[in-house]
């Protein structure tokens, strides 16, 4: 049968290699495979970074890109699955996510998690505080939400815009405590009465260095993108005399780690999505054949995510 | 606290000592705030204190960001400087029985002012040590041996042949640090800044101390990367540095960082984080102290003094310098690093 697929075969600027290419693969099964149609994938950071041979798990070239989507099975030699089945990818064995939105269920993995798992650090409890930059991201929203369902308040940090009202009044219907820009940060900051104790960091530089002073005594740094392009700083003084713990959170190595947790994991963001607590963040769509302007958008900063609709079947329900 | 008590006791005391002691009344630049002042002591030693006569105080890093006003811990002012340093038990107050004079003891905590000739103690501010300590290794025993001691305890459980890495090397701490590293058999990759005259000393020095490798800051940035995978790092400088020392840290090793020498915050790599997944850490050995672990403590100095004595543990290079020559003293603590100041 005939796919298609934005592949590349070398590594370098993303705009450049990735192609849309048509290609037949063999539609016979082997055991323990299972056929899937891809509905929607999002171009998350980390694609950008495997297209331009910056991440750290290089994948074998030629390679398709995206790292995770939702899809329907036509086929499969598997048990649990059968087809018809609504799938994420990584969770192909676990979860089908019938009742979700096919754009919910492309986003569902990476972000949500990525939270998720951050919000169990730092001993957090009903009531404390957490801080993050990058407020306006996929992970950042994601944290504002499941923090409102878990009773954590929040200070969420946000680049400076035209239309700052909008997006603080936006987060804060979401359920933010508070939202700053960096530069208030600066002014506000050193005043605020309560003190973090985790401070969640996708961005480095000054950002990670304002938000990591912030933090109470013990408290801790949660490093898991570096979207600012410099390194993470953070004071000599928060280290020694603070007595803060700084570390970083890949999702997927998490979960590869802590098996029984994911499950409950995958459950409890499910279940929030399927009650309305959970949204993706704004995406604008596109059909695979505008990849181009897809990437280049998703790489340009001003935009809000990209997702592919690859198939769509936005209204069907099984 | 300390001196208006000492003050009240020479009022009615019929013959008094006098003696020096170093004193800020303000923070800003040592050489300039620092003072020397003559005070007196009462006849007889008060109730639950003992006299000690102070032999030697070193000047540390955090001595002059103290009296600079930009350390966490502030003693009130006025104030007599130096946080370390040993002394001899002179006289003991009537009721006190856990000292007798003769004693060698150094501060129990950081704060107690120790640049200074004789001083009267309450009993709980000062801790005993082991007799066979030599001036100079009990005057700084309690800041940079002991600071290397636990970080090589406290955060990684290293085995033999395991790999530290550490900057600053060149420091009280960082040697320390080389000679500990030998004594326990493990590998210590020393990072300094290189220098125009003297490298090939300093390297030689150091590797004699216990460094495996000795590396000036440029070869970490070029040739060394990607070499070296180290289970625990050790940061005093932070800054461009600290980028360097993280990307060495192998696969959920640990960074401490104790000091920050270039004023520099720290610049970490987010694939340290993300992808090599390490901690980062701080120590404070001030704080370790104020925490109690006496227990740890006794072992700690059994452990060291038996370094000492063994000669398997040598203190750095020190200049004395008698307390009257504070000014050039303190001015040449801040500006030269090749020998610590040790007030005698
Ligand atoms: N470690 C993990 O397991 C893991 C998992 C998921 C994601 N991530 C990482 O998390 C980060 C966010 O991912 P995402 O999918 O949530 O991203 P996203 O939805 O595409 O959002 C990107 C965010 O980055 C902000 N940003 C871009 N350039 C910036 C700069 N120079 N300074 C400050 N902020 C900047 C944008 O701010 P504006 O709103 O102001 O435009 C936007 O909010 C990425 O670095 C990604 O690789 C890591
Ligand atoms: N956290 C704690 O409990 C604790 C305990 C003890 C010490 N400390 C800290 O540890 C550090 C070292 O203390 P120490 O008493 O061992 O110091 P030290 O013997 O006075 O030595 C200072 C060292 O710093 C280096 N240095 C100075 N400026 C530098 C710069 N801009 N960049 C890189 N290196 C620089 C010098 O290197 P050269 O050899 O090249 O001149 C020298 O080796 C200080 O920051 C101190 O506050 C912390």
């Amino acid at each position: 049968m005939q796919r298609r697929a934005i592949k590349y075969s070398k590594f370098g600027d993303p705009r450049q290699v990735a192609e849309l290419v048509t290609e037949t693969i063999s539609a016979e099964l082997e055991p323990n495979e299972a056929l899937v149609r891809w509905l929607a994938s999002p171009i998350n950071p980390l694609d950008i970074n495997k297209l331009q041979g910056a991440y750290a798990f290089k994948p074998p070239l030629p390679a398709i890109g995206g790292s995770e989507a939702v899809g329907r099975v036509i086929g499969s030699s598997v048990t649990k699955l059968s087809p018809g089945d609504k799938v994420v990818i990584f969770t192909v064995n676990s979860s089908c996510w019938t009742d979700l939105s096919v754009i919910q269920g492309a986003t569902l993995m990476i972000n949500p998690t990525t939270a998720w798992i951050m919000m169990r650090m730092g001993g957090m409890e009903k009531g404390d505080w957490l801080i993050q930059n990058s407020a306006n991201s996929g992970v950042g929203r994601a944290v504002i939400e499941i923090a409102r369902e878990k009773g954590y308040h929040t200070i969420n940090i946000v680049r400076d815009r035209p239309q700052i009202r909008e997006l603080k009044n936006e987060l804060i219907r979401m359920g933010g405590d508070i939202v700053w820009t960096e530069e208030e940060v600066r002014t506000e900051g050193k005043n605020f009465k309560g003190r973090p104790k985790l401070a969640l960091n996708g961005v480095g530089g000054k950002s990670c260095l304002q938000i990591s002073s912030l933090l109470s005594r013990g408290g801790m740094l949660v490093t898991y993108g570096g979207m600012s392009k410099k390194a993470h700083e953070i004071s000599t003084s928060s280290l020694v005399f603070n007595g803060i713990t700084a570390v970083g959170v890949a999702n997927a190595l998490w979960m590869a780690n802590h098996e029984e947790e994911t499950k409950i994991m995958l459950s409890e963001i499910q279940e929030f999505y399927v009650r309305g607590a959970l949204h993706s963040p704004p995406m604008e769509e596109h059909p695979l054949e505008n990849y181009k302007k897809a990437i280049e958008n998703s790489m340009d900063g001003k935009h809000a995510k990209q997702i592919f609709i690859i198939d769509d079947e936005k209204s069907s329900k099984i | 606290m300390l001196s208006s008590t000492r003050l009240s006791h020479s009022i009615h005391s019929l013959r008094s000592l006098s003696t020096l002691q170093l004193v800020y009344s303000e923070h800003g630049d040592p050489s300039k705030v620092i003072r020397p002042s003559t005070v007196s002591l009462p006849s007889s030693v008060p109730c639950g204190q003992v006299r000690v006569s102070w032999l030697a105080a070193p000047i540390n890093p955090a001595d002059i960001n103290q009296i600079q006003g930009v350390y966490p811990v502030k003693p009130p002012l006025p104030a007599v400087g130096g946080n370390e340093g040993v002394g001899r038990i002179e006289e003991v107050g009537s009721d006190v029985s856990s000292f007798k004079k003769g004693d060698l003891v150094i501060p129990a905590r950081s704060g107690l002012g120790t640049w200074r000739k004789m001083g009267d103690h309450s009993v709980d501010h000062v801790w005993p040590i082991d007799n066979r300590f030599s001036i100079e290794a009990g005057a700084t025993l309690q800041v940079n041996p002991s600071t290397a001691y636990r970080m090589l305890k406290d955060f990684e459980d290293l085995k033999e042949g395991d790999t530290v890495i550490q900057n600053g090397a060149n420091s009280g701490v960082g040697r320390s640090v080389m000679q500990i590293c030998k004594i326990r058999g493990l590998k210590c990759v020393s990072v300094v800044r290189s220098r125009d005259t003297g490298m090939d000393e300093l390297r030689e020095e150091l590797s004699e101390l216990g460094s495996t490798t000795v590396v000036t800051e440029e070869e970490m940035a070029s040739k060394m990367r990607g070499k070296v995978k180290a289970r625990l790092a050790l940061n005093c400088v932070g800054g461009r540095s600290s980028l360097f020392l993280a990307g060495a840290v192998a696969k959920r090793g640990t960074m401490v960082t104790y000091g920050g020498m270039s004023k520099q915050p720290l610049s970490i790599p987010t694939a340290a984080f993300i992808f090599n997944d390490i901690s980062l850490r701080g120590f404070w050995m001030s704080r370790w102290y104020d925490e109690g672990n006496t227990q740890e403590r006794t072992v700690m100095y059994r452990d060291l003094a038996d370094w000492f004595a063994s000669g398997r543990m040598k203190t750095p290079p020190f200049e004395k310098i008698p307390m009257d020559d504070a000014t050039a003293a303190l001015e040449k603590a801040q500006t030269k690093f090749d020998k610590k100041m040790l007030f005698v």
